[in-house]
């Protein structure tokens, strides 16, 4: 089945620029459905991740350290094969399980994909059925991104510090 | 492309001033750590094995999603030996109460000139 | 008569403004003038509310070449001290009241800080923003009698 998203805009700040993505047939980006889904039920912790977007926009740039990589600990087994760039995550939470999480895709310092997440019920990721699903999707995007960027879909600016697309480019999931 | 401010529209309309402290404090935190670590060329598994934890926990640490305690804040800061968060000198204040102008007191009052002995002033030198 | 100040019983309650007349220039002027101040006080009480009355006069002068210029003020501050124990502070003499000259020094002393801060702000957006009442030993104040 062919399933196109296309790339939305969510914020620039000093030191990121934040996008994310919108399936064909829908209205809002999988970013803003994350929003809409943990609004009510976990408005803490969605607050925690959201303003920790904020602080790192303003201030830190999207440092390496910041993200934890999916896949250390997650049974990749099942999943295509690693390509070039894997997603990684942002997590809120007192306790291991409960915690909130967001998928995202760090492009470099100054660009980063938001994409969906859940609370994480179990102790490990992949026994979580709700997060699990939200990392398929994450892996999936991640690579048909990888590729655009190969495929000149996707430019990076002559700083490296923006993406140009556009805005009516189609990405094959 | 269309700019959008998704995330500070949001915040704004649902600010919590507590949580935006904690944030930008675990991040201040666990930013400081990663400059000592780059700084000393040691990798988050070196201070693992200095701590007796498990390199995971510190790259937890590290992402600033973290909040620390002071315990853990104060074993990371005798391993590195370097203050990773500093508390600012006591002042001490002293309180007066104040009088406000009552202003019904603002009726006519007699005053009559007064009489000054000014020969107690010597020990008194300046004036501001 | 040399009885303790206590500051804990000298109530500062009322300032208010008797005079408040400063003159500027219209035209610009050959040279910045420096200012010359002359100062006076009056003391005034009421035994029965234990109120002493402290005025000042102040007249400023501008100064361009020792020739005194239109440009400056005069000023009449009212100062209402309420003194608790008002009593400690004087006595009777030929049925007057006589006021020791350290209390009086003291209320003076600091109505004429006030007045220096309400100085600095009334002209702060004028071209008198940097003139500031000089600090004044005890006996000139003293002498300064209206």
């Amino acid at each position: 089945m062919n399933t196109f998203v296309h790339i939305k805009h969510i914020q620039t700040y000093d030191k990121v620029s934040y996008y994310s993505v919108v399936f064909g047939n829908e209205t809002i980006s999988l970013f803003e459905k994350f929003f809409a889904t943990h609004e009510e039920s976990n408005n803490d912790k969605l607050y925690h991740i959201i303003k920790w977007l904020e602080v790192i926009g303003k201030k830190y740039g999207a440092q390496a350290h910041l993200f934890r990589p999916e896949g250390k600990t997650a049974d990749t087994s099942a999943l295509p094969p690693a390509t070039s760039k894997n997603p990684s995550y942002v997590e809120n939470g007192k306790k291991k399980p409960n915690t909130l999480r967001l998928y995202c895709l760090r492009a470099n310092e100054h660009v980063v994909f938001l994409f969906d997440g859940d609370i994480k019920t179990t102790q490990k990721a992949q026994d979580c059925p709700n997060v699990k699903h939200h990392f398929k999707l994450a892996n999936q995007i991640t690579k048909a991104i990888d590729e655009a960027f190969k495929q000149g879909e996707i430019l990076w600016n002559d700083t490296h510090t923006n993406i140009k697309f556009q805005p009516t480019i189609r990405i094959q999931i | 492309m269309e700019i959008n401010n998704i995330i500070d529209t949001w915040l704004s309309q649902n600010g919590k001033p507590e949580i935006d402290k904690l944030v930008e404090k675990n991040l201040a935190i666990a930013n400081k750590i990663q400059e000592l670590l780059v700084q000393r060329d040691l990798k988050p598994a070196d201070l693992a094995r200095l701590l007796n934890k498990k390199p995971s926990e510190i790259s937890k640490w590290l992402t600033g999603t973290h909040t620390f305690t002071t315990k853990t804040i104060t074993k990371i800061e005798t391993v590195l030996g370097v203050d990773i968060i500093h508390i600012e000198a006591q002042k001490e204040y002293v309180y007066f109460k104040v009088m406000v102008k009552d202003q019904d007191q603002e009726q006519e009052m007699a005053f009559e000139t007064s009489n000054v002995n000014s020969q107690d002033l010597d020990k008194v030198k300046k004036a501001s | 008569m040399a009885n303790q100040i206590i500051p804990e019983k000298i109530h500062l309650n009322q300032i208010h403004w008797i005079v408040q007349n400063t003159v500027i220039l219209e035209k610009k002027l050959v040279k910045k003038p420096v200012y010359d101040f002359k100062m006076a006080h009056s003391v005034m009480h009421n035994l029965e509310k234990g109120i002493v009355k402290i005025r000042l006069f102040i007249d400023v002068n501008g100064v361009i070449n020792d020739k005194v210029i239109n440009q400056g003020g005069n000023y009449e501050v009212d100062f209402l001290f309420q003194i608790d124990d008002m009593k400690d502070q004087y006595e009777i003499v030929e049925d007057k009241p006589v006021f020791s000259g350290l209390f009086v020094s003291t209320l003076l002393a600091i109505s004429y800080s006030t007045l220096r801060g309400m100085f600095f702000e009334i002209w702060k957006e004028s071209v008198l923003h940097g003139v500031i009442l000089p600090v004044i030993s005890v006996p000139d104040l003293f002498r300064s009698k209206r």
